[in-house]
């Protein structure tokens, strides 16, 4: 396991001001309204992401060591004939992200839906990105 | 082991009979004597009631319109002498059963034929209403207790009707010859009895003689003319019908048009002779009636008047004679069969249609016993509604009547004109042009004589309800065109390029469904490896954490070697996770084909179905939007459907752990 050498800057969001905020208050209204649920997801994955200092998927650039926070989407256990690995889909409201674990066949914790942050060289393996064997912290939820 | 026969089955061939092979259809073509009675009955019963209703229409004005009635009756004698004349050329130059649409599209093109045909379809299921409503009718006027029922008995006997032509066209034209020639019989001694009567010097008393018609208005000059030239309209219903054999050419026997153009002539020497003899017997009678019966002093209150032909029946045979209550039978009865004519008619056009790509496919092949079925239970269903929304008057019914039929006369007549036209261009043996040029002269008098009734009919009944006609045409019209439309540019979209190459993927990605490990995933899991996927992995959507553990740990303990992916559904849907991760994959690979596999349970009863597969069902439903994607059902039949399906199948044995899935590669 590498230490990331650096962090991302942090981005904050500014906060828009007054005027903005009252004209977009029906605009947010309305977006919340008729958004689907995903994108309201996404939204709150983006907001966690820069609000932890975390690195946004869409903009990692390949073979960079990143910080990624998000949910897993999917887990992949592979049958006991096979090569033991651990496979996850981390999506992160901007993009997905591979999580391969070599050599585990399960990990507790690492569980559909379970928000996590990774730390890890990111690369693309066949147009599909890829990290193995990241340091990994299970978030919170909310009933922890 | 014999199938258990079904309910349903056993009732289909109570009533319709044993299918018939195709090898048949010969036998299904009739002789001139069976032929004629068949598609006569509709002409020969509109004379039942064409004098009627120029009495009904002439009665505004009072009694002393009725005088008039001689001329209006002959002019409608000519015209339709004219009418069958001209579709005796008709049936020479195109006996492919087409008829009046044919003819239309051949020579004016797609949208005239196209107008044709939505003008015959009006026609004939009006055909149905008007004529079963008359016979009903009459039947309540030799019967008055059935007055109250009228929309009943109809509806019953259109269904009676609709059963005897899916049994086969060869039954019903036999059935229905016999009561044809029985009404002709009849009339025909009625006229001969009258007049024999009248040369004697008795005189005949119809039992409205002594009514009296309060009339509100005075017609004079122009009101008058238009009064006549409503009566005329109203007469000319004695028309409809001769279409009918025109396009039912390909019924006839061999030689099909000399056949069916001497059957034509018959038809109109006969049908002539029975409208002048029972219009003569009705003025002589001197019979009264009125559209409003409020408006007839002298009628008891609450009576409902009886018909024209009724009247005169009992005038010369006098009042409870059996001869009187025999006429009336018949009447009845050919006038309900009048309405087979059109069950005769409107399952050929759909066909023909169909075939064009103007109506649904199903309407196009014959059915078990080599009738239109689907075209007649269409008809059947229109004409009900037709009957119920008018309350079975016929009255009200015949306003609608006339204009599909001259619609169709005129088209067909121009059309004729210039198919002579056409013909002569290149013909030079001048005994076959004298005899095209006579044949084009007798078209262009119908088509002349034919138009201007139309623009009189159109003019004279638009208020009382000819208007949905003239609406319900167009659309007919537009839809028909909406389908061809759609058919041709379906054809257009799946035609395949110059060059034909099978389509091949670049790979192929299994996806098998998983809830729970048990043998229908296990057979499903079998089928999938067994197809050779380029990769395979089975998905399952974790609604409830404690059984995914419990399906990973089985997973386990039976050592399936194939991944298992669980997805997240934070949500607790099945559908959208299982879709979306589909999606996902076929966008990561654009060039390959995901094939979903989906274990589906099989059951006899129908209530069983009801509480499995639903999400399956929906799922199915999702994927077959998504391109590149092929859902395959692997199915596992239960007890039920073996005991409930067609053949006896021992039930499956249960397979040992590792077997379905044993690696052979």
């Amino acid at each position: 396991m590498v230490e990331p050498d650096t962090e991302a800057p942090p981005k904050t969001r500014s906060a828009p001001p007054a005027a903005d905020r009252r004209a977009g208050f029906l605009r947010r209204l309305i977006n919340r309204l008729a958004s689907e649920a995903s994108e309201l997801d996404d939204a709150d994955l983006q907001a966690e992401t820069s609000a932890q200092g975390a690195t946004p998927i869409a903009s990692c650039r390949n073979r960079e060591a990143v910080c990624i926070l998000g949910t897993l989407r999917t887990v992949t256990f592979q049958p006991r004939a096979g090569v033991p690995a651990l496979q996850a889909e981390l999506w992160d409201g901007t993009g997905a992200v591979t999580v391969v674990f070599l050599g585990r066949r399960a990990i507790p914790g690492i569980t559909p839906g379970r928000a996590i942050k990774v730390r890890g060289r990111i690369t693309a393996l066949g147009g599909q990105r890829v990290i193995y064997n990241p340091i990994y912290e299970l978030r919170p939820t909310p009933t922890d | 082991m014999p199938s258990v026969p079904s309910l349903m089955g056993m009732t289909k061939r109570l009533l319709v009979g044993r299918p018939v092979r195709s090898e048949m259809l010969g036998e299904a073509t009739l002789p001139k004597k069976i032929a004629l009675p068949v598609f006569a009955s509709d002409a020969l019963s509109s004379v039942a009631y064409a004098t009627e209703e120029i009495l009904l229409v002439l009665s505004a004005g009072g009694l002393a319109m009725f005088h008039y009635t001689w001329y209006l009756a002959g002019g409608v004698a000519l015209l339709m002498l004219v009418v069958v004349a001209s579709y005796r050329q008709n049936v020479h130059a195109y006996s492919s059963g087409g008829g009046d649409y044919e003819v239309a599209t051949t020579n004016l093109g797609p949208k005239a034929g196209l107008t044709v045909a939505s003008a015959l379809m009006v026609d004939y299921t009006l055909t149905v209403a008007v004529s079963t409503a008359a016979g009903v009718a009459n039947l309540a006027s030799a019967i008055p207790s059935l007055n109250g029922h009228v929309v009943l008995i109809c509806v019953v006997i259109i269904a009676l009707i609709t059963l005897l032509n899916l049994r086969g066209v060869r039954e019903s034209g036999t059935a229905f010859a016999i009561p044809t020639y029985c009404f002709i019989a009849a009339v025909a001694i009625m006229i001969i009895w009258g007049v024999t009567q009248l040369l004697i010097g008795h005189h005949l008393v119809a039992e409205s003689a002594n009514y009296q018609i309060h009339s509100t208005t005075n017609y004079t000059g122009l009101a008058l003319g238009f009064l006549l030239l409503r009566a005329f309209a109203s007469g000319c219903t004695a028309l409809t019908g001769v279409e009918a054999i025109s396009n039912g050419v390909p019924a006839f026997k061999v030689p099909k048009s000399k056949n069916a153009a001497t059957t034509l002539a018959l038809l109109g020497g006969i049908a002539v002779t029975m409208f002048a003899g029972v219009t003569a017997l009705a003025l002589a009678s001197h019979v009264h009636t009125a559209e409003d019966a409020s408006q007839l002093i002298g009628l008891p209150a609450g009576d409902t008047p009886r018909t024209v032909i009724a009247q005169v029946a009992r005038a010369v045979f006098g009042d409870s004679s059996p001869m009187f209550y025999l006429l009336q039978f018949f009447t009845a009865l050919i006038l309900v069969l009048a309405a087979n004519t059109a069950f005769n008619g409107f399952p050929v056009l759909a066909s023909i249609l169909s075939r064009d790509g103007y109506m649904p496919r199903q309407l196009r092949n014959r059915g078990d016993r080599l009738a239109y079925s689907n075209g007649i239970l269409l008809l059947s269903a229109l004409a009900i509604l037709l009957v119920i929304a008018f309350q079975a008057s016929p009255t009200r019914l015949i306003q609608l009547y006339i204009i599909g039929v001259f619609v169709s006369f005129v088209c067909s007549q121009t059309g004729m004109i210039r198919h002579w036209n056409r013909l002569l261009r290149e013909e030079t043996d001048p005994s076959a042009r004298g005899r095209m040029k006579r044949s084009r002269v007798i078209n262009s008098v119908g088509a002349g004589f034919t138009g201007t009734v139309l623009a009189i009919v159109l003019a004279t009944k638009f208020m009382k309800g000819a208007w949905i006609v003239v609406v319900a045409m167009p659309i007919i019209w537009l839809v028909m065109r909406a389908i061809q439309r759609h058919y041709q540019s379906v054809a257009v979209e799946l035609t395949p390029p110059e060059k034909l190459r099978p389509f091949k993927p670049h790979s192929n990605h299994a996806v098998v469904l998983v809830s729970k490990l048990h043998l229908p995933t296990l057979r499903a899991l079998g089928y999938a490896k067994a197809t050779r996927p380029d990769s395979i992995t089975a998905v399952t959507v974790e609604i409830d954490a404690e059984e995914v553990a419990a399906l990973r740990e089985q997973w386990d303990a039976h050592d399936i070697p194939v991944p298992l992916t669980v997805i997240a559904s934070p949500y607790r849907e099945i559908t959208r996770p299982v879709v979306e991760f589909v999606k996902r994959m076929r966008t990561e690979n654009p060039d390959d084909i995901v094939t979903v596999y989906v274990p589906e349970y099989v059951l006899g009863r129908w209530w069983e179905q009801i509480l499995h597969n639903q999400s399956a069902l929906r799922l199915k439903g999702r994927l077959l939007y998504q391109r590149g994607v092929v859902v395959a059902s692997v199915p596992y039949q239960l007890r039920s459907a073996a005991d409930h399906g067609h053949s006896h199948v021992p039930p499956p044995s249960a397979p040992s752990k590792a077997t379905p899935l044993q690696e052979t590669r």
